[in-house]
């Protein structure tokens, strides 16, 4: 049984959005605000991936392709055209949307680990070209000089307009995505994540749903792949390193799968973790791992999954 | 270009393809008897070069001991993995074991690299097999041809096992079909275990047996993990003449590839392995089980 | 190796710079973006600790003991932005040194939000200094091109190098393919070939028979100075191409790996090392610095140490010329800055941002006795910068706003 969503659903979104837009200006550091804006970039990055492993049950390996695929589309163009942060995530959709239809159109053929392996191969494919086509991507070095973004016309010069920038298009997404699936069509996208062949027995088309999820998911990426572009000044072949596909689903999973909140706040705590392990700890992997581990044991469903069974704790503990 | 320079590279990857066969059969063992995907079998690969260079060094024992005892002391280590870390989550869909093997394999890297410091380790080839050998007009370092000859020697005692012996028999029952195994009075989850353990311990001996070529450093598991991963992909999970053909496979790509057309080499086998996966989802001998 | 290990040196920095009488003075922070995980770590070891060095020769500076602050860039261009920002925004740091080319690329275009000066002792990419150059980013190293002169240089002085059947194995760097293009453009006719191996390339067999197809008697490589280079080496030695070709290095050999290869290291000529150690032999700062940096850390100074060190000095130099932290001042005052390192006497192209830096050709051959430490190291002959870059930035593309 799921409450309506009406007004209620729209209270924590815009809560959170507004609790995010006043941080820089009650006395949030300005590498707090850094980070956290690399954070929600990821944040963006992960919901995208959650659409198709949480909702969709397909895991994916490849999602920097994605993520890789906007930066340099974007960074490109920004560099050569213009710095105007809307016209460059138009062209980076451009650019996303049909690759997305066309690898789509291949890959939502299957499902499970033959899924997850061909979408790493197209991550490894991508990452090959980026590296070897130096004429257009300057190769391992990487594009550089993106200049800052521009909106409307005003140069987003600070931090904490690049920030604000960023907390509304966290928003954004968060609240078109918990509309779609709500809809009839990301309830379809549960059922065939619950059981493919059920739904299919029962007239669903499958293959068109997951063909569709899939570049949506890669659509939401492009997005986080511009701000990243924009944030960093410029983009590297390792965007669409296989390292960079599991660094977002280790955040979508560690958050918890299947709730658009979960990668929010996986994202979150895994860019403020590894900053803090990797400045702290020389041997930060193993710390790293260490906290992994331990989260996957005690919190299946992930950190959400975590506040969730401590409330219930408290909530049981108090009656 | 001639086929004097393909036998070269055909030779190169049917060596690299024998010792990708030895790390991969503990991978599709493990993920077709308890659908565990090792992440950290790369790891594990890491800690048998590990042992090797600490048994040689501290103990001073020689190359030939120093490889039997190496990976008997990485099993005892996987079993504790296992029970400490796979065994609670088996009943979790399998993207669980995935990333906590993810985990364990940051931590068995990060404290490799807190024990023995990041350097990397050059170990001698072990004098028996020093120098090249000349093949058909191609110089081949003779120690490769021995390791690879060892690995598959190895291999071949593994299929041996799993085809002709009672806890043989068990591995193939419970890949094929658990429930009826366990029906039958298996002890699946000590045969996990047990299975696991031996994985380990093989691939512990690959990185053992190769650390004379590839030297030993932290990430070494790393590459070679990928490349078993695909090997196994492609011939069908849990099936074991499949990863062997996987393996050969993948190896042959690399090494053929790598040497026509050098920085795309990657990318053929990507697109090789992708292709394949769209007309076989299951691999291209898998059976039963679906992907 | 303790999992302190930065902090403890962190620590013995405040320790030796501490001991001239100073007041309860705020310590003077700079930051050190570098390597400290993966393949190339070492690399990254080293840059420190030359650094570490130089601080407790140099310091304190302005009265103030040095307080160095390190952060880990995993070799990667996105963390590295986000470090350094954390050592700028955080920690407040006077300056950063270390950085390599992929560290140093990633900062370029964000070098004036940073708003202090970079100073890079490891960086090969000529755009940063050249077409790309900023106001904020100092290199003491050689460039790429300049290491291109160095190589033209050793082939018309070596006939034997110069009649031989050359082929470029590396990865797939821009910078091997600039050294690809260098070598085909000198030897002309003798280029037979050449192959790009993927990043994380272990097994090399496929590209050293295709050098042997080629019939290649000289192998320029680039060839990722870390682990992978040591691998490349054992296994060309397993395969006996070392016996049919001479292996040449574009920038030299760290010594740590000199030290790996021990007699592997006699198969190769250095085509211009970034610096080397036995300039002792002609250069007093050198000296005095081999030595402190032997009592410090029991090694040889390596090639990244005796960098980082002629970096950290130059900033130093800086930073008490300019009388003060303040990031403009300080600019200026590296401009002007003139002064005795381990690589020599170093300063800035007027105009420009690269040190007129000499480099350092040779052959590697055993050292007897060892001296600290080191049983193999190159022998020097010195390229200097004059033969290998006009002398000011305008004239190699640097427009300075």
């Amino acid at each position: 049984m799921r409450k309506p969503a009406g007004l209620r659903g729209l209270a924590l979104p815009l809560v959170g959005a507004g609790a995010l837009a006043i941080l820089p200006f009650v006395g949030a550091s300005p590498f707090t605000i850094t980070l956290l804006t690399e954070s929600l970039i990821f944040a963006i990055w992960a919901m995208s991936l959650d659409l198709l492993v949480g909702y969709t049950g397909l895991v994916s390996f490849g999602h920097a392709a994605a993520f890789g695929l906007a930066a340099y589309a974007a960074g490109y163009f920004a560099r050569e055209v213009t710095g105007d942060f809307f016209a460059a995530l138009l062209v980076a959709e451009a650019v996303v949307v049909p690759v997305a239809l066309g690898f789509g159109f291949v890959v939502a053929r299957v499902s499970g680990i033959a899924f997850a392996v061909i979408s790493l191969c197209i991550a490894q494919v991508l990452f090959t070209i980026a590296v070897t086509w130096r004429a257009v991507t300057n190769g391992m070095d990487g594009l550089v000089g993106v200049p800052l973004p521009k909106v409307a016309g005003i140069t987003l010069a600070s931090g904490n307009a690049f920030y604000l920038l960023t907390v509304l298009c966290l928003v954004a997404v968060y609240l078109w995505l918990t509309r779609l699936v709500d809809s009839p069509f990301g309830r379809t996208l549960q059922a065939i994540r619950t059981n493919e062949e059920r739904a299919a027995s029962i007239g669903i088309d499958v293959y068109r749903h997951k063909w569709l999820a899939f570049v949506l998911s890669w659509a939401v990426a492009g997005l986080a792949g511009t701000l990243m572009v924009f944030l960093k000044a410029g983009t590297t072949p390792m965007s669409l390193h296989w390292t960079e596909s599991g660094n977002v689903l280790i955040m979508t999973i560690f958050g918890g799968i299947g709730t658009l909140l979960g990668p929010v706040i996986g994202s979150t705590v895994f860019v403020f973790v590894r900053d803090e392990f990797t400045t702290r700890f020389k041997a930060w992997q193993f710390v790293f791992g260490l906290v992994f581990v331990v989260v996957v044991l005690l919190f299946p469903t992930g950190l959400v999954g975590a506040v969730n069974r401590i409330r219930g704790f408290l909530w049981r503990a108090r009656s | 270009m001639d086929l004097s320079f393909l036998f070269a590279n055909t030779v190169n990857g049917a060596v690299y393809g024998a010792f990708l066969l030895l790390t991969s059969l503990g991978l599709s063992l493990v993920f077709g008897l308890g659908r565990v995907v090792n992440f950290a079998h790369g790891a594990l690969y890491a800690l048998g070069g590990y042992g090797l260079v600490a048994v040689m060094q501290r103990l001073g024992l020689g190359f030939w001991p120093a490889l039997v005892v190496a990976p008997l002391l990485v099993v005892p280590i996987a079993i504790a993995i296992e029970r400490v870390t796979i065994q609670p989550i088996r009943s979790r869909p399998e993207i669980y074991t995935l990333l906590v093997t993810f985990g364990v394999s940051f931590m068995v890297i990060g404290a490799i690299e807190y024990v023995f410091g990041t350097a990397t380790t050059l170990v001698e080839v072990p004098r028996l097999f020093a120098g090249t050998v000349v093949i058909v007009g191609n110089e081949f370092p003779i120690y490769r041809l021995a390791a690879a000859a060892l690995s598959l020697a190895v291999s071949g005692a593994v299929f041996a096992f799993v085809q002709f012996t009672p806890i043989g028999l068990q591995i193939r029952a419970v890949t094929d079909d658990p429930g009826m195994a366990e029906a039958l009075g298996v002890n699946t989850t000590r045969l996990l275990t047990l299975v696991f353990g031996a994985a380990a311990g093989l691939a512990a001996l690959a990185g053992a047996l190769g650390a004379p070529i590839f030297a030993v450093h932290p990430e070494m598991g790393s590459g070679i993990l990928l490349d078993a991963f695909l090997a196994v992909i492609l011939g069908g999970l849990g099936n074991l003449p499949g990863s062997a053909i996987g393996a050969f496979f993948v190896a042959l790509t690399k090494s053929i590839g790598g040497g026509y057309v050098a920085d795309w080499s990657i990318a053929v086998l990507f697109v090789l392995v992708a292709i394949a996966l769209v007309f076989r989802p299951t691999g291209l001998f898998g059976r039963g089980r679906v992907a | 190796m303790a999992a302190s290990r930065f902090a403890k040196s962190v620590v013995l920095a405040l320790v030796a710079a501490a001991s001239a009488p100073a007041l309860a003075q705020e310590s003077l922070k700079i930051g050190v973006l570098t390597i400290r995980s993966g393949p190339a770590t070492p690399v990254g070891d080293d840059i420190i600790a030359g650094i570490e060095t130089a601080t407790r020769m140099y310091g304190p500076v302005l009265g103030r003991p040095v307080e160095l602050i390190v952060e880990e860039s995993q070799w990667n261009a996105q963390q590295a932005v986000t470090k350094a920002t954390k050592l700028v925004q955080q920690n407040r740091v006077a300056a950063i040194l270390g950085t390599s080319t992929v560290e140093a690329l990633a900062l370029l275009p964000v070098a004036d939000r940073l708003g202090v000066p970079i100073v890079t002792s490891n960086s090969g990419s000529a755009a940063i200094t050249r077409q790309n150059c900023n106001k904020w980013v100092f290199r003491t190293n050689a460039e790429d091109l300049m290491s291109a002169e160095a190589l033209k240089y050793l082939l018309a002085q070596n006939p034997k190098l110069a009649a031989a059947k050359w082929f470029t194995l590396g990865h797939d760097y821009p910078f091997s393919r600039l050294v690809a293009g260098t070598v085909k453009q000198v030897t002309g006719a003798s280029y037979v070939g050449d192959a790009f191996a993927p990043l994380d390339t272990a097994d090399w067999s496929p590209f050293i028979a295709r050098a042997r197809a080629s019939g290649a008697t000289a192998i320029m490589m680039s060839v990722t100075l870390g682990t992978p280079l040591l691998q490349f080496v054992q296994q060309a030695n397993e395969f006996g191409l070392t016996k049919e070709a001479q292996l040449v290095a574009p920038i030299g050999l760290p010594d740590w790996l000199v030290a790996k290869l021990g007699p592997l290291s006699t198969n190769i000529i250095s085509a211009g090392s970034w610096a080397a150690w036995r300039y002792e032999e002609v250069e007093p700062a050198t000296k005095q610095f081999n030595d402190a940096f032997f009592k410090q850390h029991g090694r040889v100074s390596g090639m990244q140490a005796l960098q980082s060190a002629s970096a950290a000095l130059m900033l130093y130099t800086a930073i008490t010329k300019a009388g003060s932290t303040d990031p403009d001042a300080v600019v200026k005052a590296l401009e002007t800055v003139d002064v005795r390192t381990p690589v020599g006497p170093l300063r800035f192209q007027p105009g420009g941002r690269q040190a007129l830096v000499p480099m350092f050709l040779g052959p590697y051959e055993a050292v007897n006795p060892p001296r600290y430490g080191a049983q193999f190291a190159q022998v020097v002959e010195v390229f200097p910068a004059s033969k290998s870059l006009p002398p000011t930035g305008p004239e190699v593309g640097c427009k300075l706003k």
